[in-house]
């Protein structure tokens, strides 16, 4: 299928095919003119549903009909690379910046009071997704829930202590 | 005596008002610390909320939002103001604003 979009076969390679060299890089086709631009490379990557290095060469060579020369060229390899890396970045910061409200604080702290918290992380969650990323956000959450769950049972430690003291200083008195 | 760490709250519950939710007294504290400082974590200051609710610095009331979940919200109570004017005084009497404006200037 490739080949059919690439407008050209393989027949029109100079030597054998040694398997090393991707398939759409053996189809020259040297009538589009164009250079390899970065603004392209995203529409070379654009509507596969799983963005791979291979997927988006291969992508690139349909759109740019490049040769196998061109397609080899390290500067436009290490471009798809990079937009590549974006695009993965861009949707797994989509995927994971929804708040995801953590079971632990719920097995851990009273109903009523994991509510509270939960509905306070998911207001606190989009500012950190927004300063620090979806995957550093993801690591303060879990901090903040780790330290909820320690605050909760050190205020309970406390208050706990505070009475016992109390008992002891009238039973002392 | 208020830690420093109260008092950044008081000031921050007094800033967002009254029946305040701790999102909102958090994201005060947040906005008002310099970029390049290590903002205190949110789990801390929740906490420290409760112990100064207990403590009567701080009314706490629970409200219903619209998904149905019970709201912490915390007033600072007279107390908490009283508290806070001392401090505040303490500091002036030391100085310390006259500093942090020579800081700053």
């Amino acid at each position: 299928m490739a080949s059919d979009r690439g407008g050209g076969t393989s027949q029109s390679c100079s030597g054998p095919s040694t398997g090393l060299v991707p398939s759409w890089a053996e189809d020259p086709n040297p009538a589009d003119p164009d250079p390899i631009l970065p603004a392209n490379l995203d529409r070379a990557i654009v509507g596969q549903g799983d963005v791979t290095e291979a997927g988006a060469l291969d992508g690139l060579a349909r759109l740019k009909h490049l040769s196998q020369k061109e397609a080899l060229d390290s500067k436009a390899i290490l471009l798809v690379l990079l937009a590549v890396a974006v695009v993965r970045a861009s949707r797994k910061s989509r995927s994971t910046a929804a708040y995801r409200p953590s079971f632990i604080l719920d097995m851990l702290v009273p109903y009523d009071r994991a509510q509270d918290m939960h509905a306070n992380l998911a207001e606190l969650y989009p500012v950190w997704v927004s300063r620090h990323g979806a995957r550093r956000a993801e690591w303060i959450h879990r901090t903040q829930v780790a330290l909820l769950i320690g605050g909760t049972w050190w205020e309970k430690l406390l208050s706990t202590g505070e009475r016992l003291l109390k008992v002891a200083r009238l039973i002392g008195s | 005596m208020l830690g420093k760490l109260e008092e950044e709250v008081l000031l921050a519950a007094l800033q967002a008002g009254d029946g305040a939710l701790p999102s909102e007294i958090y994201a005060r504290m947040e906005a008002a610390s310099a970029p390049a400082r290590k903002v205190v974590a949110f789990g801390a200051v929740y906490t420290t909320l409760g112990r100064m609710a207990a403590k009567g610095l701080l009314t706490e009331k629970n409200r219903a939002d619209g998904a149905n979940r019970i709201r912490r919200t915390f007033t600072v109570s007279a107390l908490g103001s009283r508290a806070l004017a001392e401090s505040m005084n303490r500091i002036r009497a030391l100085g310390g604003f006259a500093l942090a404006g020579a800081a700053h200037g």
